[in-house]
């Protein structure tokens, strides 16, 4: 297969040079993405000039998944404010996603709200003392697609303004953690369902785990919201779900977990983070209610 | 001997001659060749017998692997599909995963020359899977640990972690 020629191409002699910051910008670009924002700026920044240049690119920024897990101190608010700060400034109004947990403070959430306009996605876990600043976040963010508050202390009215102000939702979680959060009651949450039903109408998946809601509230939610094919309601204790209100659920939903479902601490989780609303794939058929 | 009309003998493959930077003609299947969107642009706008490339970015050792590469993936998707066809179960797609894996682990040098050649010769896949290389290389490591890796230099930049 392989003829040496004898033409005009002469051999490249002696040492060939591996330049790695040689490498063509979209190249060394598509590297970086790998690698995500933490990863970049605690780290392959510092490697040469070149490359802190090419971290300054904006594009790189565009998902913001920032935990405390490897970067920050238990305790470290101010440095996880300092670095969620950088991402948010380097993105220059690019960022399009965001997942914080823990750490996250008002100040931080006023930046992202002051510099951020164009966020489809907005997920926080185990943040308190930022009711004020997240309905700000929201009124800024008109294009958000997805919402989660995962055990946050978030109080009701606020849940309400926001659900009111996020008219374009296609996925809502609102999972509450009865060891870090104090409990809505009937009315609030039922409050929070009418909201719901009320103005989210391209709602397709929606997590209401541990929730104090009644079966006023459920029916709120699926009349409002036609599109509806993904709702976990499992522990919501206030809920009769017989009948055809379960019938309907039944019929209604993809994907459907009630009572006291066991899907998460199992290798399925992943596939509920990697949902894919429009396309509905990679969701493996042992999410389909037909398992249950 | 006189040649016999046997219908299981399949018409000669079409043929495309790649040459090397260092002057090495490699003759591949056109198919093969087809996997460069390089070639593959403008490629039915050549005469047939001017089908010949000249690779002045890629060395003959690397070319050799990014022939391997095609050839490869080309007859796994052959077969992958004639698996789906007669709807057989296959591993196909698992097996070339594997595959890939093994292929791409090669040292920092080599792993360098075949992304300049897959971005070259523009072959997503192959770009794909060196680019991931790449990055996991660097997942994980200090700033001089990649300086090392990669036979960088430190050009004066502050390394925060150095101090520590």
């Amino acid at each position: 297969m392989k003829a040496r020629r004898s033409t005009l191409l002469a051999e490249a002699k002696g040492r060939r040079w591996r330049n790695w910051f040689d490498f063509p910008e979209d190249v060394m670009l598509l590297i970086f993405m790998k690698l995500g924002p933490m990863e970049i700026l605690f780290r392959a920044q510092f490697v040469c000039s070149s490359w802190q240049k090419l971290a300054q690119e904006p594009k790189l920024y565009t998902c913001l998944v920032m935990t405390r897990c490897g970067y920050f101190k238990t305790d470290d608010y101010d440095r996880f404010t300092e670095v969620g700060k950088e991402v948010v400034a380097r993105s220059s109004g690019e960022l399009t996603e965001i997942y914080m947990e823990d750490l996250v403070t008002e100040e931080l959430l006023k930046y992202i709200a002051e510099k951020s306009n164009s966020l489809k996605s907005l997920r926080l876990k185990h943040c308190e003392d930022i009711d004020e600043v997240l309905e700000e976040v929201v009124k800024e963010n008109p294009m958000l697609e997805e919402l989660e508050f995962s055990g946050c202390e978030i109080g009701v009215e606020t849940i309400e303004k926001v659900v009111c102000s996020c008219s374009q939702l296609k996925s809502f979680l609102l999972n509450f953690d009865p060891t870090r959060q104090s409990e809505f009651s009937r009315n609030e949450s039922d409050n929070v369902a009418y909201a719901i039903g009320k103005n989210l109408p391209q709602l397709r998946r929606l997590h209401l785990y541990w929730n104090a809601l009644t079966d006023d509230g459920l029916r709120a939610i699926l009349d409002g919201c036609p599109n509806l094919k993904f709702l976990d309601i499992r522990y919501c204790e206030n809920l009769n779900l017989q009948g055809v209100l379960l019938q309907t659920c039944l019929d209604r939903m993809t994907y459907f977990w009630f009572g006291s479902d066991s899907i998460f601490g199992s290798e399925a989780e992943g596939d509920v983070e990697s949902y894919d609303f429009d396309t509905d794939i990679n969701v493996k058929d042992l999410w389909s209610r037909e398992t249950y | 001997m006189k040649d016999s009309f046997n219908p299981s003998i399949e018409p000669p493959k079409k043929t495309v001659t790649l040459v090397s930077s260092d002057g090495y003609d490699f003759e591949v299947e056109e198919e093969v060749a087809l996997e460069s969107q390089v070639i593959k642009d403008g490629f039915e706008d050549k005469a047939v017998d001017d089908r010949e490339y000249l690779l002045f970015n890629v060395h003959s050792d690397t070319l050799e692997l990014i022939i391997k590469y095609c050839e490869k993936h080309v007859s796994s998707r052959k077969s992958i599909s004639a698996a789906a066809a007669s709807s057989s179960s296959s591993n196909g797609e698992e097996a070339l995963k594997e595959w890939d894996e093994h292929f791409i682990s090669v040292d920092t040098n080599t792993l360098y020359d075949i992304l300049m050649a897959a971005d070259y010769l523009n072959i997503k896949s192959l770009l794909d899977l060196a680019i991931q290389k790449v990055a996991d290389t660097i997942h994980g490591r200090s700033p001089e640990q990649i300086r090392k890796k990669f036979n960088i230099e430190n050009d004066s930049i502050i390394d925060p972690w150095a101090s520590e």
